[in-house]
């Protein structure tokens, strides 16, 4: 009797992969209605002429029979690379200065080099203008050349995406095994032949993820050219100019679509790469420690405080900058510039607006990326649908903002929309936001994930436990560090992104950051200055607070994680 | 509810099994990732309360096999039936079983007694009831007033001891064990080897133990199933697979063996060179070329003239015996010979020396050439 | 214990936070809210919505402000599912646009046979109800900082002809027409000075003189004022707002005539807010309101309401050139189209 109601029970699916199924089915939905329904439309769009006619690659041609448009794809490379190239050199050698010498003062470095991040992509671009612009007091380093334009572009880029560079190949470079070094000495290998044939194979992986990463970070980039690029165009202006400026949604789609196409190939490079990567560290590793060189540890403490200097100076500059009366004329210290007259609603509605949606899409965020994360690598079965998820989770990467706040335009302001409802509130904001950052926060969750035996889900499932009851009791405790990592990215770009949203916003959703760009454009430079400084302060604020809880937690979890 | 069907069944399987109603089911199991026949076609029967080894190289299926029975991997198609039941669809949660792996897959956030209350936990157990299992658990695995720590603070034998008292904590009809002492080191994997023995034969939980060491199945398993290449070699009792292998692989995988190139003559002869040597009844053809297998202990040396001779060429001193490595005059061959340390006086080893070879026939197997490779 | 004691204190706070909340949520449910968009310049839009509410508090603006082209743009961009109620303070130009779109609502404010005809849309000549009605004038000027001028060289310019001499070669930025309004009254008023011809000349002339174009029509000016140029193409407003916050600045109006646009108001088609939108379009032509213009720009619609302001020339209206919006509007994505082609290598972003 009770063999056979078991019997019956093996035909039907149980209840739990039911839910894990819906679950699934949701995180693809999400992703397929904030990802990919826009683009789609956005493709469209490009393809249509302005009374939405189908119109084959009419525009395109048009696009590229505009010289000054296709210039900007050059340009837009132009930068991108050098970018790069500055950047990613700059952060090994810092990143290798961390890991790998006995410099003093490493955790302060850690700390003032992480600073750009809290900033939106605007503040140096002011600060810049303050420092080499026609009154700047370093304008003559320049030696005459112009900030605006592709020089301060770079400058500017370098500042904000340095953080990102620096934190992959930090990571990167602490991956790594001694017994290697250890044999290397053994047979007497002179110490570059061991850099090259050990250190340089051991972070090669990082390394071309963290060129991937900068380089779409730069080519994508908005608020840098725009604030500082002059008359230089990139694409990213571009799609804002042909939008906002020229009321051409049609081109400005056509920029998109290019814009996309090389954030998609370096994209696609990567997954490439990635893929014929097999793990290099066995579970045996013994991580390396550096031993003292007075030398090499004073020459490392040189670079790296230079660039702290430099990122310092930078922040310094922007807070001077809002605080000083009437530059350069007047430069007595008022907090006048504080209440934000610039701005119709006064500036602390936008700066409430953008606290509002950071701390939703930091908490609303966390939850369904991690969870969809923990899905993708800690399900049995639904494999198409485990890899759809995956792949979409990767994508928004290679979607530049400018891009995703256009798409959204077009598809969730389309009339018969059923989604409709969602244009013009703070939902929409955060379901972009989210949107935008996914992938880190998704990369971040898998590795976390990865990090944990394999088999806690299958001994919770041998123990009858349902999945959830073991999510929550072991896999969120146990990430939890990732969890509160993410969630304070999250609150951070929200903060601070300002591509994507400048199409979004609305009356009542007016962001900081949007602020920032608009007090600028109307020539409130010193308000501009004083609402990217709020914003710098009040991530720098939340990242303190999660600082000092993430040092609680751990704390608190010493007692099994004995780390 | 849960735990009265678990126990009621745990308590009418004696009276029900009979011999002829194994535990486990494994009928025509195959299993492939993509172009990859990971399990081909496996059939396997496992009897109540039998500790079951799977030994085999790494890639051989074993652990594929394993995950299969337990519902983390589903088969390409064939039938697994437990107890007359057929779970061969039924997701892990539904099966009945008990799991340990390699890496402990201690949850490290939570105590000893929190890991091993955990299954007990979900069946919403009294307090009661959950302290004085998890007390009695403890009490099996020898670790009686570990509850509080955490599984960081302990070594990784006491680790493994946890995890298997966690997997039994809710009474499993079976016991899945995946390479659980591979993680750790030699002289705590001797102690842990037979203690885990011990308590099986105790608790007379049916159990499967998945192993790359066969020396680990050999003192463990009532039976052992030599995998090799998604295919099962030989299923049979230790004394079985390593007196009487059935294929050459399992003849090379268990312990030493001498492979010596032989062609093949009458039904238990063999020609080694030139000189006839007498072997256990074969079924190759006349002339066919051939391997001659005889562990090393069989080998047997003198002095006095013989048909076969070599020249000792090696010496090792392995403790109870000597390891000597002759060469065959014969043909360029090489034999090795273990020699109890105590007769090895008799013969005055030395390296030069000839000697004449006695290779018992009944401990010598004939297998088809070029078989014994993996 | 302490719970206890606790207790009733939390209780009252929850009470009066409750009781608060609730008189502010019926307030609120009372207010209706209507979705203004505008270009006015930022620094006095809370003052706008002050005035307005003092007389009526019932109606709370949500602004949605940007550069006149921005905001044109947006218009057009939602015109399909409208998010604006009311449009007060935009370019003639632009809601000549809107309306030639259809998107305009027509309505006639109490009140708006008292405007000036010149500030009113001209179909209400016409017996209709007029789809916009005008507040004031904006007027180009130059923004010119006297003391970068004396160190770098660069004299004081009078007319616009000045503005191209070899001198000022690098120290002059404009607005970008495209997205500023300031910018296309600019080119617009070129053309109409001088003809298409010779107006696209002066405009390639001066091409090769300017810096960069910017996005907003006051940047050029608030760049002069911080030295980071010398001379900024912008408009009367800003440069006299500048030059009275302490600007080293002068305001020069060029002597060949003065470029204009109006700014003016419009109800939505198709909002839901009708009667608030009513109210406000009546308050935004009263003479209150006009007086309200006045105290930023020197030409109002209501005559006999503008007085003099500082920094303003007092023979203004006569110096302004008799322009045409109409043309200005039609003629609106036709001169954008060949700026662009020519000019738009150096346009900021």
């Amino acid at each position: 009797m009770m063999a056979k109601t078991f019997t019956m029970s093996a035909t039907k699916p149980s209840l739990e992969s039911l839910i894990r199924l819906l679950a699934l089915l949701a995180g693809v939905a999400l992703l397929v209605v904030g990802l990919l329904f826009p683009l789609v439309a956005m493709l469209v769009k490009s393809l249509q002429d302005r009374a939405g006619d189908f119109i084959g690659l009419a525009n395109f041609v048009q696009y590229f029979q505009t010289p000054a448009l296709v210039n900007s794809i050059v340009n837009s490379l132009r930068v991108a690379l050098m970018t790069t190239v500055v950047v990613v050199g700059l952060a090994f050698v810092c990143a290798y200065g961390i890991t790998r010498t006995c410099m003093p003062g490493k955790r302060l470095f850690r700390m003032l080099a992480i600073l750009p991040i809290l900033a939106p992509s605007l503040l140096p671009a002011i600060s810049l203008v303050y420092l080499f612009g026609n009154q700047g007091f370093l304008r003559d380093v320049l030696a005459g050349h112009s900030i605006y334009g592709p020089i301060g572009i770079v400058m500017g880029m370098s500042f904000w995406i340095f953080p990102h560079a620096l934190m992959l190949l930090t990571t990167a470079l602490t991956n790594s095994d001694a017994r290697l070094y250890e044999a290397a000495e053994a047979l007497g290998t002179p110490k570059w032949r061991t850099f090259l044939t050990i250190t340089l194979p051991g972070v090669r992986y990082g390394l071309i993820s963290c060129l991937f990463v900068v380089f779409t970070l730069a080519i994508t980039d908005f608020g840098v050219p725009k604030i500082i690029g002059g008359q230089f165009s990139v694409l990213a202006t571009d799609v804002y100019r042909q939008v906002v400026g020229q009321q051409n949604f049609q081109m400005g789609a056509v920029v998109s679509v290019i814009l996309l196409l090389p954030a998609v190939l370096s994209f696609i490079v990567d997954r490439w790469i990635q893929r014929r990567q097999v793990a290099q560290l066995s579970a045996r590793a013994v991580p390396w420690q550096p031993t003292p060189s007075p030398l090499r540890d004073w020459v490392f403490t040189l670079l790296c405080y230079a660039v702290a200097g430099a990122i310092v100076l930078v922040i310094g500059t922007a807070m001077y900058a809002s605080l000083v009366q009437f530059w350069p004329y007047n430069l007595s210290i008022t907090f006048v510039h504080y209440t934000f007259q610039g701005m119709a609603d006064g500036g602390w509605g936008a700066w409430f607006n953008s606290l509002k949606l950071a701390f939703s899409v930091a908490v609303v965020g966390t939850l369904v990326i991690f969870f969809n994360a923990w899905l993708i690598e800690k399900s049995e079965g639904y494999r198409p649908l485990r890899q759809g998820l995956h792949f979409m989770a990767m994508l928004p990467m290679a979607v530049p903002g400018m891009v995703l706040g256009l798409a959204y335009i077009f598809f969730f302001n389309q009339a018969g929309n059923p989604f409709n409802w969602l244009y013009g509130t703070l939902m929409i904001l955060v379901l972009n936001t989210l949107i935008h950052f996914y992938t880190v926060c998704h990369l971040t969750s898998v590795t976390a994930l990865k990090q944990l035996d394999p088999e806690f889900e299958a001994v919770g499932a041998s123990l009858k436990v349902p999945f959830w009851t073991t999510f929550c009791r072991v896999t969120l405790p146990v990430s939890l560090p990732a969890v509160l990592d993410i969630s304070v990215y999250l609150f951070v770009n929200a903060m601070t992104t300002v591509s994507a949203v400048v199409f979004l916003y609305n009356s009542d959703t007016r962001l900081a950051s949007v602020a920032v760009l608009h007090l600028d454009e109307a020539g409130y430079f010193a308000s501009a200055a004083a609402m990217a400084v709020l914003i710098f302060l009040t991530s720098l604020v939340v990242k303190l607070l999660h600082t000092a809880l993430t040092h609680v937690l751990l704390n608190n979890a010493q007692r099994w994680r004995m780390a | 509810m849960h735990t009265t069907m678990t126990s009621l069944l745990a308590a009418d399987s004696p009276a029900v099994m009979t011999p002829t109603t194994p535990h486990l089911r494994i009928e025509a199991v195959t299993k492939c990732f993509g172009t990859f026949t990971a399990l081909d076609n496996i059939s396997l029967a496992i009897n109540e309360g039998e500790f079951v080894c799977f030994l085999g190289p790494s890639g051989c299926g074993k652990t594929t096999l394993l995950r299969t029975i337990a519902g983390l991997t589903q088969q390409t198609s064939g039938t697994l039936i437990q107890r007359d039941k057929d779970i061969s669809r039924l997701p892990t949660q539904a099966r009945d079983f008990g799991i340990v792996f390699q890496s402990y897959a201690l949850f490290p956030n939570l105590t000893v007694f929190n890991n091993i209350a955990y299954g007990l936990r979900n069946r919403r157990d009294d307090r009661a009831r959950i302290d004085k299992r998890v007390a009695e658990l403890l009490a099996l695995v020898n670790l009686t007033g570990s509850e509080d720590k955490y599984p960081a603070a302990l070594s990784g034998g006491q680790q493994q001891r946890v995890a298997l008292a966690r997997a039994l904590a809710t009474e499993p009809g079976l016991l899945l064990l995946d390479e659980p002492l591979s993680a750790l080191d030699a002289r705590v994997r001797g102690h842990l080897r037979s203690q885990i023995k011990a308590l099986q034969a105790r608790l007379g939980v049916t159990t499967i133990m998945v192993t790359h060491d066969q020396e680990e199945a050999l003192t463990m398993a009532d039976r052992i199933v030599v995998m090799n290449h998604g295919v099962i070699e030989q299923v049979g009792t230790p004394a079985q697979i390593y007196h009487q292998p059935a294929s050459a692989f399992v003849a090379s995988f268990i312990g030493s063996m001498n492979f010596l190139e032989v062609t093949a003559q009458g039904n238990n002869r063999a020609l080694l060179g030139t000189t006839p040597c007498a072997c256990l009844p074969h079924t190759l053809k006349l002339g066919q070329a051939a391997q001659l297998a005889i562990r090393p202990e069989a080998v047997a040396l003198s002095r006095e003239a013989g048909a076969l001779k070599g020249e000792v060429v090696g010496i090792e001193f392995l403790g109870p015996f000597q390891r000597v490595t002759l060469r065959l005059t014969e043909a360029d061959q090489t034999i090795i010979a273990d020699v109890p340390s105590r007769d090895s006086s008799d013969l005055d080893l030395f390296v030069g020396q000839m000697l004449s070879i006695h290779l018992p026939a009944e401990a010598a197997r004939l297998y088809p050439a070029g078989s014994s490779q993996q | 214990m302490i719970t206890r004691r606790l207790f009733p204190s939390t209780l009252l706070a929850g009470s009066v936070a409750v009781a608060l909340a609730s008189t502010v949520l019926a307030a609120n449910a009372q207010a209706t809210e209507l979705t203004v968009y505008t270009a006015v310049e930022s620094d006095d839009l809370q003052k706008y919505a002050e005035r307005f509410n003092a007389a009526h508090p019932d109606i709370e603006i949500n602004w949605v402000r940007d550069s006149t082209g921005v905001i044109t743009a947006r218009l057009l961009a939602e015109k399909d599912n409208p998010q604006a109620d009311v449009i007060w303070g935009l370019a003639a130009t632009s809601l000549l646009v809107l309306e030639d779109e259809g998107m305009l609502e027509r309505y006639a404010p109490a009140g708006v046979e008292n405007l000036d005809p010149k500030f009113v849309d001209a179909a209400y000549r016409d017996g209709e109800d007029p789809a916009w009605v005008g507040m004031d004038a904006w007027v180009a000027a130059i923004c010119y900082n006297t003391i970068e001028g004396e160190r770098q060289g660069v004299p004081m310019p009078t007319s616009w002809e000045d503005l191209t001499k070899p001198e000022f070669e690098g120290h002059v930025i404009m607005p970008n027409p495209n997205s500023s309004g300031t910018g296309y009254l600019d080119v617009a008023s070129w053309l109409q000075l001088w003809g298409e011809e010779q107006g696209w000349d002066y405009m390639d002339r001066l091409h090769d003189n300017i810096a960069r174009y910017t996005h907003s029509g006051s940047a050029p000016c608030s760049l002069a004022a911080t030295g980071e140029t010398v001379v900024g193409v912008s408009f009367a407003f800003r440069g006299a707002r500048l030059k009275s916050q302490g600007a080293p600045i002068e305001v020069v109006f060029p002597e060949e005539g003065l470029g204009w646009d109006m700014e003016a108001s419009a109800m939505v088609a198709g909002t839901d807010k009708q009667e608030a939108a009513q109210t406000l379009l009546d308050w935004s032509i009263s003479r209150e309101a006009n007086e309200l213009y006045n105290e930023g720009y020197a030409v109002v619609a209501y005559p006999g309401v503008a007085q003099p302001i500082d920094n303003y020339p007092v023979d203004i209206t006569e110096r302004m050139i008799d322009a045409d919006f109409k043309w200005a509007a039609v003629n609106r994505e036709r001169v954008l189209a060949e700026w662009q082609r020519r000019y738009d290598g150096k346009t900021e972003q």
